[in-house]
């Protein structure tokens, strides 16, 4: 079949849009792209990214007649990839609904369209990749931790870097990434999970960096040796195992790819389409230029301001550095093309927007050559039909020091139901909350969630950490310990628990018995179950026997944890709380961890002790439920995610600033924008292990991390902001004084030009004149 | 300043319907929603997880080594011999428990897997490996709605084969040529009867795949044969079959996809899909409802929603039953 003539292609684009090609003259350029090239497009916020991506991938298979299979189109999440799936589909039809008949003999499903995650798994498995065949993946970071918790074969062999021996290195490992540690908690012991959290984190870091155990264990610092002892342990448990974690899966895609089974594989290179390429890491580029063949068909797509996954191992000079990135590795150097054409937002609140990313020093170090944006980037301009002379920027803030929150949290409440009554909004879900920790004990969030139930406005917030403390949840769970731990009077603490496990634990097994009162069904279950194990330990008991063995039940099944929470939801109020949505999820949430947690222990199947043994069920399963499981409940549980959708229609919703990435609403309300952001492990971490990448991939120009700091706080409230499309709600407290630190924390003062710095903003009066309500 | 002065001049638009278009697997979502709903939508959908996988060994088993076995045939361009079937069932079974997947009585099953596999290469090895063109063959296709959300169907074929039966010489209602192509599925079990429901849910997964991939190259395949490798269990039937697999009426079945039975299966596929899309727009508390046909007491056994579920009739003695 002939090719599509690009003039074809545009004009079944026109006649799919009711008449008016639906490309801006920057979105249009990438059409006409000589893709020998590298593709480098930074598109702003609202620019039409994903619409100019999508029409792009269709465009290089009918004009460039380039075969389906031979693309690859990677995203960030999930829910992205389904987005571009649907898009991607529904493009296609219209062209065909067009008249474009030579879309007929193109498939669009058989582009390998998905995250990075994704395809790394799917084409191991489809290449039969003998390291990763039938692996189990640690597909998220509670499954992580209780990996390196696992101490096989027996608990006499955990990982170096848990090794109750080695504390004291541990502690200088923590102090030597966590300089701040040392400075903040001088002595202070962290708890069991944070350097559980901690060293998980270091061993993902240096595998998304592409270090290698080598040069850390050939290093001169015997903290960064320490570091690669503990490391090459990971790995080889890993290996033993038979499991793999969401950085070494990429680590394994990489070999292959290296593989002669993998060049064959690559043959001459495939197409390759990035979106949100801003937050790649280094092995995840390596992954991409491979995947190439080197021929530099790549197209990545991107905006540096948007930047938000440091603290996962991504490096925004990805695409900052792009074209030095791509002539390091033989390709010709890319022209960045921009996309600047806004038509999400109020031109109120794109101005906004660009005054608040580009004028201020942050992000535009003056007398330096160093790039911390994209070079050359324009600011984005409004090109929207949202338009009207209303306030579409407004401030929840007054002229006290100090914060307010019930004062502006009822405000808010109180706009939010004006807007709702007056069919200004059709529905809840067009209001969003954004702050950077949506914990409901942090952020002040807890004064608007009071005052959004006060004014019966129904909201959402699926990430509170706080889920673990539903009522339901802990009901549930104290049910499965009062089986598993008969012998164990609340008010006796055993040996082995850690304290504050056990007194989680104690409080769940309250409720649960306070429950039992009004619920007898359920309480005759746990009596009986419970007799039961007591009959079969004595029973076995009497046998001698030297090792555990199975608990069953009458059937002849192995009890496992997962078993227990199957039954006890058959019993009310259990039952009937699986019909309630919000109660359900959180149920959802408890199922999904302990069934993590049993891929890792031994499938959660319960054993009777030995003869001897102060437990009626086997110690190691207590002591793995108490102090391993309860230990990363307490740490904080979200409410598991829906991959199909983002926002939950009919509620306000409330998100991290970071889930709200891709997204957006009518209403905005950003909380907290005075956050004051400390260096963390992120830049400690990330400084120590620039020099150990690999040399093409070492950033030569790093920043200090106090300078980092303040670039990812910029990045963080530039998302936030530009999600608005009507209405942006920003709160935030004025200054005590002004200094230069105040003035880079202040949310007012962020958004004057560098020359007037010094007039920063310290009153509602002065806000006023820069164009901001009052709310 | 009031809100009525503040936002008189708001603009009004309306709140844009997301558009979203679905994968749908024949196994994974219709069939397994055919044969109960609930399950279907609790585990499929919700996203409760159950970690039982003790069913999976046998057929898992069977398939990996099959596909290692291929894979080894196409580097060599010879048969396994006895001591490499043995080595590659024993390294398939280390890989599937490390994989978390639990099973019962392992040795014997494995012995029980040796012996199909050897007898099955014995009795149609060289025409079968020689014949194959793809294994995990991967179809997918964006689909019409019609007059439903549109959606994407995809499907896993075993074994893309070319004339297989061709070569094999078996005996069809219609001719083989050297140039057919034949989708080939394993089943690891026996033949089950031919009226029983789980034989229907396998010919219309076959006829499925047949018009997924006239969907994909535009032409049907010539047939889909279902291979029981089950059936070689069997020591008599074996025995007598002298090395001629035609002589085992009951290993092979055959599909020769016809328009009618595949327009009947691909409307009932898209009517399944309008019934799934139509559950998730039901309110969350009558979403998922046990079916109101019956459902077979295997599944229900398996089911870890049976202490609770209207539809099966010993869910209050299970359930009250302690552990």
């Amino acid at each position: 079949m002939k090719p599509v003539t690009l003039e074809r292609f545009f004009a079944a684009m026109q006649t799919a849009h009711n008449g008016i090609l639906p490309l801006d003259p920057q979105q249009k350029l990438a059409f006409h792209h000589d893709y020998r090239t590298p593709l480098w497009m930074i598109a702003g916020p609202g620019t039409g990214k994903t619409h100019t991506i999508t029409w792009l991938v269709l465009k290089r298979m009918l004009v460039d007649r380039i075969d389906p299979s031979r693309i690859i189109f990677t995203t960030f999440t999930n829910k992205a990839a389904n987005e571009l799936q649907t898009r991607l589909i529904d493009h296609y039809q219209k062209l065909l609904q067009a008249g474009l008949v030579e879309a007929m003999s193109i498939d669009p499903t058989k582009i390998r369209l998905g995250t990075l995650h994704s395809i790394c798994t799917n084409v191991l498995r489809e290449q039969r990749y003998e390291p990763t065949m039938r692996i189990n993946l640690l597909d998220d970071e509670n499954k992580q931790k209780f990996f390196l918790q696992k101490t096989y074969p027996d608990w006499r062999h955990p990982n170096p870097l848990l090794k109750k021996e080695n504390a004291g290195r541990l502690k200088l490992l923590l102090e030597f990434f966590q300089f701040w540690w040392d400075g903040k908690k001088q002595g202070f012991d962290p708890p069991s999970s944070r350097k559980v959290e901690f060293v998980a984190k270091l061993f993902s870091r240096a595998i998304e960096n592409h270090v290698g155990i080598e040069p850390l264990r050939r290093s001169t610092n015997v903290n960064l040796q320490f570091l690669g002892e503990g490391l090459q342990d990971y790995h080889n448990k890993l290996a033993h195992f038979h499991f793999t974690d969401q950085s070494m899966i990429q680590k394994h895609f990489l070999d292959f790819l290296n593989s002669e089974d993998g060049r064959e594989w690559i043959g001459s290179g495939f197409t390759m389409f990035v979106d949100e390429y801003q937050d790649t890491n280094p092995i995840q580029s390596e992954i991409y230029f491979a995947l190439t063949g080197r021929r530099g068909d790549l197209s990545v797509v991107g905006d540096d301001d948007q930047s938000l996954y440091r603290f996962r191992g991504a490096t925004v000079e990805s695409l900052i550095l792009f074209d030095q990135i791509c002539m390091a590795k033989g390709l010709s150097r890319p022209q960045p093309l921009y996309l600047f054409e806004n038509r999400r937002s109020h031109p109120a609140i794109v101005d906004w927007i660009n005054r608040f990313i580009s004028t201020h020093p942050t992000m535009h170090p003056i007398g330096s050559s160093m790039r911390v944006r994209a070079p050359g980037k324009p600011n984005i301009v409004s090109r929207s039909n949202i338009r009207g002379q209303y306030p579409a920027l407004l401030a929840l803030t007054n002229d006290s020091i100090g914060t307010r929150d019930d004062h502006d949290a009822l405000k808010a409440a109180n706009l939010i139901q004006y807007l709702k009554t007056n069919h200004l909004i059709e529905d809840y879900s067009q209001v969003a909350i954004l702050s950077f920790s949506t914990a409901e004990d942090s952020a002040g969030l807890a004064a608007y969630t009071s005052a959004f139930r006060a004014a019966g406005i129904p909201y959402f917030n699926p990430r509170s950490k706080q889920t673990q403390e539903h009522p339901v949840f802990r009901q549930l769970l104290g049910a499965i310990s009062l089986i598993l731990q008969p012998e164990h009077e609340h008010h006796v603490q055993p040996e082995f628990a850690i304290r504050k496990n056990w007194n989680y634990l104690v409080e769940c097994r309250q409720m649960c018995r306070t429950l039992c009162a009004t619920h007898r069904e359920l309480a005759a279950y746990i009596e009986t179950s419970v007799e039961e194990i007591r009959q079969k330990s004595t029973i076995f008991r009497a046998k001698n026997s030297r090792y555990p063995e199975y608990l069953t039940n009458s059937r002849g099944r192995r009890v496992s944890f997962s078993h227990l929470w199957f039954k006890l939801i058959g019993f009310e109020p259990f039952l009937s709380q699986l019909s309630d949505m919000h109660v359900a999820e959180k149920l959802k949430a408890l199922n999904n961890l302990i069934v993590g947690f049993e891929a890792i222990y031994d499938q959660g199947e319960l054993k009777l002790a030995t003869a001897g043994s102060p437990t009626l069920v086997d110690g190691n399963n207590v002591i793995e439920f108490c102090n391993i499981f309860i230990d990363a409940l307490i740490g904080g549980v979200n409410e598991p995610e829906d991959d199909e959708s983002a926002v939950r229609k009919g509620y306000v919703n409330i998100m991290t600033i970071h889930q709200s990435k891709g997204l957006e609403f009518d209403v905005v309300f950003v909380l907290k924008s005075n956050r004051t952001a400390f260096a963390s492990d992120t830049h400690g971490i990330e400084r120590i292990i620039n020099p150990l990448r690999p040399p093409h991939l070492r950033n030569p120009h790093m920043r200090s991390d106090e300078e980092r700091v303040a670039e990812d706080n910029f990045r963080l409230y530039f998302v936030a902001y530009s999600r608005a499309k009507k209405l942006l709600c920003i709160n935030g407290v004025f200054p005590l004084a002004i200094d230069d630190y105040k003035l880079r924390m202040n949310p007012w003062g962020r958004v004057l030009p560098h020359t007037e710095r010094r007039a920063m903003i310290g009153n509602v009066q002065e806000l006023r004149k820069i164009g901001v309500t009052i709310l | 300043m009031s809100f009525e002065r503040m936002f008189r001049d708001w603009p009004l638009t309306h709140l844009r319907e997301v558009k979203m278009i679905r994968s749908y697997s024949v196994t994974t979502d219709i069939l397994s929603y055919k044969r109960c709903r609930r399950q279907y939508g609790f585990f499929n959908v919700r996203g409760y997880r159950s970690s039982s996988a003790t069913q999976r060994y046998f057929g898992t088993m069977v398939h990996d080594v099959l596909d290692q076995l291929y894979r080894m045939y196409k580097k060599t361009k010879r048969l396994p011999d006895g001591r490499e079937v043995v080595d590659c069932v024993e390294k398939a079974h280390v890989r599937l428990i490390q994989s978390g997947v639990r099973a019962v009585y392992t040795v014997q099953q494995k012995e029980q897997i040796v012996t199909l596999i050897r007898r099955f290469l014995e009795l149609a090895g060289q025409p079968f490996f020689a014949n194959i063109r793809e294994t995990e063959y991967t179809l997918e296709r964006s689909m019409d709605g019609d007059g439903a959300p549109d959606f994407v169907l995809e499907g896993i074929v075993d074994v893309l084969a070319g004339a297989v039966s061709h070569a094999l010489g078996l005996e069809m209602s219609r001719s083989t040529t050297g140039n057919d192509v034949e989708i080939w599925d394993y089943k690891s079990g026996e033949m089950p009867a031919a009226d029983s429901q789980l034989m229907a849910d396998y010919q219309y997964q076959m006829n499925v795949y047949a018009e997924l991939y006239y969907q994909q190259t535009g032409i049907y395949p010539a047939r889909c044969v279902l291979m029981f490798i089950g059936e070689l269990n069997n020591d008599r039937l074996y025995n007598r079959c002298r090395a001629d697999i035609r002589e085992l009426r009951h290993i092979l079945h055959v599909i020769h996809p016809s328009d009618e039975q595949i327009g009947r299966a691909m409307t009932d596929f898209r009517q399944t899909v309008a019934c799934i899309e139509g559950e998730k727009q039901l309110p969350y508390a009558t979403q998922w409802q046990a079916p109101n046909h019956d459902v077979d007491r295997d599944t229900c056994i398996a089911c870890e929603l049976r202490y609770h579920c209207p539809k099966f009739s010993d869910r209050d003695r299970h359930r009250r039953e302690p552990l």
